[in-house]
């Protein structure tokens, strides 16, 4: 039984009576339990969307979102969405926000207490639990969100960017905390990002297209952990999904127009091209390059 | 402002004070809330005492006829002189009586209007058959001034408190239902979605979401309706009731007694102020996560 499943999706937005626009076009992929996998994309490419039709707060137009089997109606108890804002309640301080999900489950005050003190502790703000969410930088308000969510003990963890708005120093200590309550906790991880390099954090990288969204590619990243970087293999990956990516930013940005001097200037990387590792690659195969 | 600027920019400079507890950064942010304090104070006071001191000039030199626009040394000393008891024959009564009936003319109206309108405005949201019969009867009704209901109520609830209350509550009920409307509808769809993905059934949604978020906007409009709630009960007093602070001026208007009428308009323009300050003290201790996130 997989961890969630999207059959054959279609989902659009009709803003306001407007015209609609198509975001998923038929999209299918299934997650096993206990993996942890990345969905990359170039910015509004619908990755979001999937988030929340994963999460149950919208409705797929056609075809069907299943989590454990059963198909997704309405939000859920079992799944956790952690979201790009922090969207804490202002009114409550770090650790009554932390508290919430459990006091709106009927959770004793002092079981409650002491899982938000912990999931504080998680995140690095033991210090700042009495605190008003308003006294709180943006990093900590994200970091008491995330505590928000685990506190709640969700089986299937959906983070939409979660570390978007962090700096690189809290946003490396939050991937090592994710990694290790992952590792842990046996939980599922559904992560949406736009950078490649998190993207290589998970077992599994789904690459979306521009919108509407396919999947453009379903790559295992079958290396051990800790992560080598400089391994072929790692670098290889890495290297495909930029130009992946490259790929549908640009012909994103000719198809809207006005980024003309943008598409027209040289390449910022060096890359080959995807046709041309893709030769490579069968060359390899058939044993005429080492 | 040179000792407002000074301690901000030394709050700046220490980055490293948010890290810990015990860092200078509480006291820095309380010096300056101390001071900011002062200057509130001080400000205002000196305003007051230029143009006290103008008006005193201009009454004792005699440079303008000023006999019917006694200055504080004139009015003051004659509210002591009375003992405090002003009026006539039968209305006579003490200056605190006159106040807190006022006083609880305005409360008693304002509490019951934002409790009814609160209410009210969650039903429109709720109820479909609400928005679309009462709804439109309230957008009606609002545009009345509340000045224009003193006839209706003396003849509806007689002279007395309950004619004072009803004035109050016609004169702020409307408006607060329409802006509990727009303050329930502005509450941020995400923070309702982050609810619901938190557990929180529909109604617990409510209680825990739509009511805290929406409570400070709807506070604010009952601030500004306020001063409209206590004009329209003043205008009562003067017209039909016979006591409160309104009254004072009507007595001092057929005495043709002017420093009567001051004291009254004094003991007005400092009992709204008092009642304005109690407002933004419940909101700035109740209600605080909107007017902190303005900032």
């Amino acid at each position: 039984m997989n961890a969630l499943e999207f059959r054959n999706v279609h989902f659009a937005w009709n803003g306001g009576g407007a015209e609609a626009v198509e975001v998923l076009q038929g999209m299918s992929f299934s997650i096993e339990k206990r993996h942890l996998v990345c969905i990359l994309g170039p910015s509004g490419c619908g990755k979001s969307t999937v988030m929340q039709l994963a999460a149950g707060l919208e409705r797929p137009d056609s075809g069907e979102v299943l989590s454990q089997g059963q198909a997704v109606a309405g939000p859920p108890s079992d799944r956790g969405l952690i979201c790009q804002k922090p969207k804490l309640f202002p009114w409550c301080t770090a650790i009554a926000n932390v508290e919430w999900g459990l006091r709106m489950r009927g959770v004793g005050r002092a079981e409650r207490r002491r899982i938000a003190k912990e999931m504080l502790a998680n995140v690095g703000l033991s210090d700042w639990a009495h605190r008003r969410v308003q006294e709180l930088s943006g990093g900590m308000q994200q970091r008491v969100a995330i505590a928000r969510t685990l506190a709640n003990d969700p089986d299937l963890m959906l983070m939409d960017e979660p570390y978007a708005g962090l700096d690189v120093q809290t946003r490396l200590l939050m991937q090592r905390f994710l990694l290790s309550t992952w590792a842990q906790t046996g939980k599922t991880v559904v992560m949406v990002t736009h950078d490649i390099d998190e993207a290589l954090i998970a077992d599994r990288v789904i690459v979306l297209s521009r919108r509407p969204a396919r999947i453009l590619e379903d790559l295992a990243v079958d290396l051990p952990r800790p992560r080598e970087v400089h391994c072929p293999e790692f670098a290889r990956l890495r290297a495909r999904l930029s130009r992946l990516i490259e790929r549908e930013v640009m012909a994103d940005a000719s198809e809207t127009g006005g980024w003309e001097a943008a598409v027209d200037a040289p390449a910022v990387w060096k890359t080959n091209g995807l046709e041309g590792e893709e030769q490579h690659q069968q060359a390899r195969s058939e044993g005429e390059v080492p | 402002m040179g000792q407002l600027a000074a301690p901000e920019s030394g709050g700046r400079g220490s980055g490293s004070g948010r890290r810990s507890r015990s860092s200078g950064w509480e006291v820095r942010q309380g010096r300056r809330r101390r001071s900011d304090w002062l200057s509130r104070i001080l400000s205002p006071a000196v305003t007051i005492l230029v143009v006290w001191a103008v008006w005193e000039i201009a009454y004792h030199t005699k440079a303008i006829n000023l006999t019917f626009f006694p200055p504080p040394s004139e009015f003051v000393p004659y509210l002591f002189r009375e003992k405090f008891s002003l009026g006539l024959g039968p209305d006579r009564n003490h200056v605190g009586v006159a106040i807190v009936s006022t006083f609880l003319r305005v409360f008693g109206g304002l509490l019951i209007a934002f409790v009814l309108a609160f209410a009210t405005g969650v039903a429109v949201c709720v109820l479909p058959f609400v928005d679309r019969g009462i709804l439109p009867v309230v957008r009606l009704l609002a545009p009345i001034a509340p000045i224009a209901w003193i006839p209706l109520a003396l003849v509806l609830f007689g002279i007395g408190n309950r004619s004072a209350v009803a004035l109050v509550f016609m004169g702020t009920y409307p408006t607060l239902v329409i802006a509990t409307v727009a303050a329930i509808q502005q509450v941020d769809p995400e923070l309702l979605k982050t609810a619901a993905t938190l557990g929180a059934s529909r109604w617990q949604r409510w209680v825990f979401v739509t009511l805290p978020a929406a409570l400070p906007a709807v506070f604010v409009m009952l601030r500004l309706n306020f001063i409209a709630a206590w004009m329209s009960v003043l205008a009562a007093e003067m017209v039909g009731l016979r006591d409160g602070l309104g009254a004072l001026i009507l007595v001092g208007r057929e005495g043709a007694d002017a420093k009567l009428i001051l004291v009254g308009m004094a003991l007005i323009g400092l009992s709204g102020f008092l009642i304005d300050s109690i407002l933004v003290f419940l909101q700035r201790r109740f209600l605080w996560w909107e007017t902190d996130n303005r900032r």
